[in-house]
């Protein structure tokens, strides 16, 4: 059975609204309405595609710059892998013409001769920077061992100037490794081949070539292997060499 | 890469093209001895020693006789030394052509005074025996190396000084050793290469000493009948060192580093040898 509704009761419920309108009117001001949705223009792609990889796109970069390193680190690995094989199999070719410059593998009382040395020595130079080491090395002996070194090193300056020039200044500030004649020689060759980064270290060694030429050779010998067996000759000689390279320097040929 | 292929190709070829070149004398290393003055004996060419092993051996002897038999008859002062050193293998040439500006200068800053070398060969004797002949070479380093510096400054070196053995007047000998040792003449080039290389290291009573030791020592070879070239060159070397031992005089004179009461103080340049020669 179906409760008839009373007037009365209905027309309280329809009122109750108002009234709960009235008690929410005396509180805080409430926010506005959102404005009715506009009509947005498309997003670029590349939000679009930030906003579709969401959380998984810093993975996705880290995956690519590591792609990309590991591509960078790869080939310079695989070239520096590949100079030293190639500097490996230089060696191994170069053995032969050191070992003839050191005057080995031969009968005895069948030195080297003078031509065959100098040969060997233009045929090291050759080779290029692989074949610095092994020259500065025979030039560390003496006689023609030591004139044939710098007859490479020559060869070696005529198609790299600048790696002799980097190494010789070096050569004269070594401590006790070559001779007078050796430094000799590594002078006149920067003065030669034109080194002009050389001067600032040839004028610093002319300062002890000139306090030994001067009677005070001691800072002088402290680089060189063996002190000069004839001073007053030699130092003075030195003395002369220093001076003209710094005046070929001062002075381009060109 | 390419290029230094190529590179490597043409200084071959090139190479090899130097090692086909006719074969002549060849110079070797030899070692001086370290802080000492010394003279390279070098080995001779020539029919007389045809044998291997022969120059090593003839090498060995000469230079015990000039090492051990006749130490030091040239140095006037028990300070200086000069050695023999027996240098097998190393022939230059007869007529100089391998000693370069380079390879001279590298003897000089080593100490090397002098240079022995020639061809030994043998004919027989008027009574029929085998007797050694030989001509023998001396390169004085010091005078080659000053030369060399002063090229292009005119007057010929009389550094290569050429002689013929036996001499003019010497009993024969069969021993190549006595041949060549037996004279004085390699105690005239030692004193006379001694004497100038002392000079150049300013070391000047000892240059004196031993230049004018030279100068009578020469003057006793140029009293042989030489001739031809040996001769001009003789008396060319025997002029130099006249005049180094006045340099030497003039020099010690000049320099301040020389002691006031130095012996050469007394001398007069233009006669540096007068109390010797008497």
């Amino acid at each position: 059975m179906v409760d008839a509704v009373d007037p009365v009761d209905q027309q309280a419920r329809m009122a109750r609204p108002e009234l709960l309108l009235t008690v929410r009117l005396e509180g805080p001001f409430p926010p506005p309405p959102p404005p009715p949705p506009s009509p947005s223009p498309p997003k670029p792609w590349p939000a679009r595609l930030v906003a579709w990889m969401g959380a998984e796109l810093p993975k996705l970069l880290a995956a690519a710059v590591l792609l990309v390193l590991g591509f960078a680190l790869k080939d310079s690995v695989d070239l520096a892998i590949k100079q030293r094989q190639l500097d490996l199999s230089y060696t191994k070719e170069m053995q032969g013409l050191l070992q003839q410059l050191y005057g080995q593998g031969r009968e005895r009382g069948q030195p080297p001769t003078e031509p065959e040395l100098k040969s060997a020595a233009i045929l090291l130079a050759a080779y290029g920077e692989p074949a610095l080491p092994g020259l500065l090395s025979v030039l560390r002996g003496s006689g023609i061992e030591m004139l044939a070194a710098a007859e490479g090193l020559n060869a070696l300056a005529l198609r790299e100037p600048a790696l002799l020039c980097q190494a010789l200044p070096r050569l004269l500030g070594l401590r006790r490794q070559y001779e007078w004649q050796a430094h000799e020689l590594a002078v006149q060759m920067l003065g030669q081949h034109g080194c002009q980064q050389a001067q600032p270290a040839l004028r610093r060694y002319l300062a002890l070539v000139d306090a030994a030429a001067a009677g005070k050779p001691q800072a002088l010998e402290a680089l060189l292997r063996e002190p000069a067996a004839a001073a007053k000759e030699d130092y003075p000689r030195l003395q002369r060499s220093v001076r003209e390279a710094l005046s070929q320097l001062e002075q381009p040929a060109l | 890469m390419s290029l230094r292929f190529s590179l490597l190709v043409l200084v071959l070829a090139l190479s090899l093209l130097c090692g086909a070149a006719p074969a002549r004398a060849a110079l070797v290393d030899c070692q001086p001895v370290p802080g000492r003055f010394t003279v390279f004996l070098s080995e001779p060419s020539g029919s007389l020693l045809s044998q291997p092993g022969q120059p090593r051996q003839f090498l060995q002897q000469l230079q015990f006789e000039l090492d051990q038999n006749r130490d030091a008859r040239w140095v006037l002062s028990p300070g200086s030394d000069v050695r023999f050193v027996a240098c097998p293998g190393r022939a230059p040439a007869l007529d100089g052509q391998d000693f370069g500006r380079e390879i001279v200068d590298a003897l000089h800053t080593r100490r090397v005074l002098l240079e022995v070398w020639g061809q030994l060969s043998g004919a027989s004797g008027p009574d029929g025996k085998p007797q050694p002949q030989a001509q023998m070479n001396y390169l004085l380093v010091p005078l080659q190396q000053a030369a060399n510096e002063q090229a292009g400054a005119g007057g010929g070196s009389a550094a290569l000084q050429r002689l013929r053995y036996p001499e003019a007047g010497a009993a024969p000998t069969p021993d190549p050793v006595q041949l060549i040792a037996r004279p004085s003449d390699i105690d005239a080039f030692v004193a006379s290469a001694f004497g100038l290389k002392l000079l150049r290291e300013r070391s000047y009573e000892l240059a004196h000493r031993n230049l004018c030791r030279a100068g009578q020592l020469l003057a006793a070879i140029a009293r042989r009948p030489l001739v031809g070239r040996s001769k001009e060159e003789l008396a060319r070397l025997r002029e130099q060192i006249a005049s180094a031992a006045g340099q030497a005089v003039s020099q010690a004179k000049a320099d301040a580093a020389y002691p006031r009461l130095g012996l050469l103080r007394l001398r007069e340049a233009a006669r540096p040898c007068d109390a010797e020669e008497e």
